[in-house]
């Protein structure tokens, strides 16, 4: 009718046509239907040429202080299709009041599922039994400890962050005859049922380290839990304990991990995710064969990814039309 | 006190020695301290060198009806390191009258850790997933699909064979958010509680391979299930679909299934047994993206390993000093 302003959105990766065509009514696109990856910069000389009011990203481009500035005043929204924002100068955002919508809750199962993969590939030495089955090894040998693995039979589990996704680990890890679930992070949770009352207990994050057999880290990154995997947490773990991080790579001081790992003051470690990604292909955790690497594989299955876009979508079209958005990043809780 | 002729042990395995301090105490022992495998040849010509009273070895010992003649009248016991008795001439054993031990039940938990391990590992893709972090191919895409695996949610699940094993890998799946769970086999089973009533439905063959997203085989190798897996079934089975064979290699049709995975009749597979094992390095099979196999590592666990060579060496103590074994196999009853 009349001619309104429409706002301008840039998308930073390749999309399905249908959000594609759920979006151009609202917005002009800033759009590539390409399948290669935009990097830093190439983002920042969208934004220079043509600044956007909102922007829906995937990965891992860095929401700092630049790209902020450079988007400047225009901006209004930022729609991430993440469950975490850690990528993000929320505080940034927050004073120049550019509201963050992003995609909990859908993820959980296919993270948790990836954890349990992980801890079970790397407790069974997957990656040394496969190049056995390839190189000839398999059958050369009558011991009969070859290629064992560690049981979860009576193991005590450890869970840094019981959020969403650390239960939904818990939830399937237990009928692998597990013993018991120690957990860490901000306060202990309330369990209705007698039998999680019994199953699970809420420790200190040292009294963790000392006592589970498997560690699965499944918290947020942020100031308290970066590198809160170092050197003297190593130290304190079990000398056969397996790690195995789902949740993001800077929880971990990866040097530190390496020296565990080859000085056997650890089993093995299981990662989906490092610093950085990808990880270079001549980092020394590669060299390692109690190092289990997979390329943040966690959200990856392909009705997750359409519901967390959908997600992302109706954050988009709900703040533009005046209505709450479905998932907020509350700014002052950040 | 009197001398009385102890008898004559053949161990065909390298055991802790542990173990073979408590047999040596009853039994002459052939035994070498190392990790090589024997041959058929090897083990004939030990045998009839020094023909035993008594032979303990593992699955990978074939003991036909050669083995077992060139033993003789002396032999008075075989001690099977094994759940599974397929590499025994069992005919043979019945008509000289040879009892056989085993070691049952032990190897359920692992197993179905096992299971689980390959099904998840094979649905998301884990040897590509850590392939491509270690050639760079990790990040080149911007493809949403990529690396996608196939969701565990809503899964149909088909167990061809709901034993002990069967059954604890239906309870480790569950709390996947599976839908159902399919099981075919020689009788149905009873369920007490409701909730397992609905979950658990007994079905033909065919409607399992029709209904399943992912179809587990966890059945005995017999004349029944040879080579059951073959054209017709992978014909019958989703495109989309994951076979598991945690149980034998003989139950599924290699060449079918070279097929079936070429051209995308199934989606993919995951095997931890194979025809024969060790599987040749230059198989068909292991040029294929979408085989994931294992060496047969299902039992392979250190716990596991030490209460089956208990087992085996409760049962030749007990069956020498006149008392039953702890796990008699009942030839009588198969």
């Amino acid at each position: 009718m009349t001619s309104i302003i429409r706002p301008r959105l840039l998308i930073n990766n390749q999309i399905p046509s249908q959000f594609i065509r759920a979006l151009e009514p609202v917005f002009d696109l800033d759009y590539q239907d390409i399948a290669t990856p935009v990097s830093q910069e190439q983002i920042l000389s969208r934004i220079r040429a043509q600044p956007p009011d909102a922007m829906l990203l995937f990965g891992k481009i860095l929401i700092d202080k630049e790209l902020l500035s450079i988007a400047g005043d225009k901006l209004k929204m930022v729609a991430t299709t993440s469950v975490g924002y850690d990528h993000i100068d929320v505080k940034e955002c927050q004073n120049r009041g550019i509201s963050i919508g992003y995609a909990p809750g859908v993820i959980a199962d296919v993270v948790a599922d990836l954890a349990v993969t992980l801890l079970l590939v790397t407790s069974k030495r997957i990656n040394e039994a496969m190049r056995a089955v390839r190189n000839g090894e398999w059958g050369t040998s009558s011991d009969i400890g070859w290629m064992c693995g560690k049981p979860l039979a009576n193991s005590t589990i450890g869970i840094v962050g019981l959020g969403h996704i650390g239960l939904a680990i818990a939830r399937r890890l237990q009928p692998f005859s597990i013993q018991r679930i120690l957990y860490c992070g901000k306060h202990e949770k309330q369990f209705d049922s007698e039998n999680d009352k019994k199953l699970f207990q809420f420790v200190q994050f040292e009294e963790l380290l000392r006592l589970s057999d498997f560690v699965i880290i499944a918290c947020a990154l942020n100031d308290e839990t970066r590198n809160m995997f170092n050197r003297k947490a190593f130290e304190q773990m079990k000398n056969d304990a397996i790690l195995v991080n789902i949740a993001r790579g800077g929880i971990i001081d990866q040097d530190a991990l390496y020296d565990a790992l080859k000085n056997g003051q650890i089993q093995a470690a299981g990662l989906d995710v490092t610093v950085p990604e990808p990880l270079p292909t001549d980092h020394p955790l590669l060299t390692l064969d109690n190092c289990i690497i997979v390329p943040h594989i966690g959200g990856g299955d392909l009705s997750v990814r359409y519901q967390m876009i959908q997600i992302s979508v109706d954050n988009l079209l709900n703040f533009f039309s005046g209505k709450p958005m479905v998932h907020q990043v509350n700014l002052d809780n950040a | 006190m009197t001398s009385i002729i102890r008898p004559r042990l053949f161990i065909t395995f390298q055991m802790s020695s542990q173990f073979i301090r408590s047999l040596k105490r009853v039994f002459d022992l052939d035994y070498q301290d190392i990790p090589a495998c024997l041959s058929h040849e090897q083990i004939l010509s030990r045998i009839r060198a020094n023909p035993p009273n008594a032979i303990l070895f593992p699955a990978t010992a074939k003991i036909d009806k050669e083995v077992i003649s060139a033993a003789g009248d002396k032999l008075k016991m075989l001690a099977a390191f094994s759940v599974g008795y397929n590499h025994i001439d069992l005919k043979e054993c019945k008509k000289r009258g040879i009892p056989i031990g085993y070691t049952p039940g032990v190897l359920t938990d692992t197993t179905a850790d096992s299971a689980i391990t390959l099904l998840l590992a094979t649905s998301r893709r884990i040897a590509e997933a850590m392939r491509t972090v270690r050639n760079g191919e990790w990040g080149t895409s911007s493809d949403m699909m990529w690396m996608c695996g196939k969701p565990l949610i809503n899964s149909t699940i088909g167990i061809v064979g709901l034993g002990r094993i069967g059954l604890a890998i239906a309870r480790r799946l569950q709390p996947f958010s599976i839908q159902r769970i399919l099981y075919s086999g020689t009788r149905e089973k009873y369920f007490d509680s409701d909730k397992d009533k609905k979950l658990f439905k007994f079905v033909q063959f065919e409607e399992l391979l029709h209904e399943s997203d992912f179809v587990i085989i966890a059945c005995a190798l017999n004349e029944k299930t040879a080579n059951m897996f073959n054209k017709k079934a992978f014909e019958q089975m989703k495109n989309d679909a994951i076979l598991i064979n945690i149980a034998r290699g003989g139950i599924v049709d290699q060449d079918a299934l070279y097929d079936a995975l070429k051209n995308g009749q199934i989606r993919a597979a995951g095997l931890d047994v194979t025809v024969p094992e060790p599987l040749p390095t230059d198989h068909p099979l292991l040029t294929l993206e979408n085989c994931t196999i294992f060496p047969h590592i299902g039992s392979a666990d250190e716990y596991a390993r030490h209460q089956m060579a208990q087992i085996c060496v409760d049962n030749l103590l007990n069956f020498f000093s006149g008392k039953p074994m702890v796990h008699q196999l009942q030839i009588d009853k198969l």
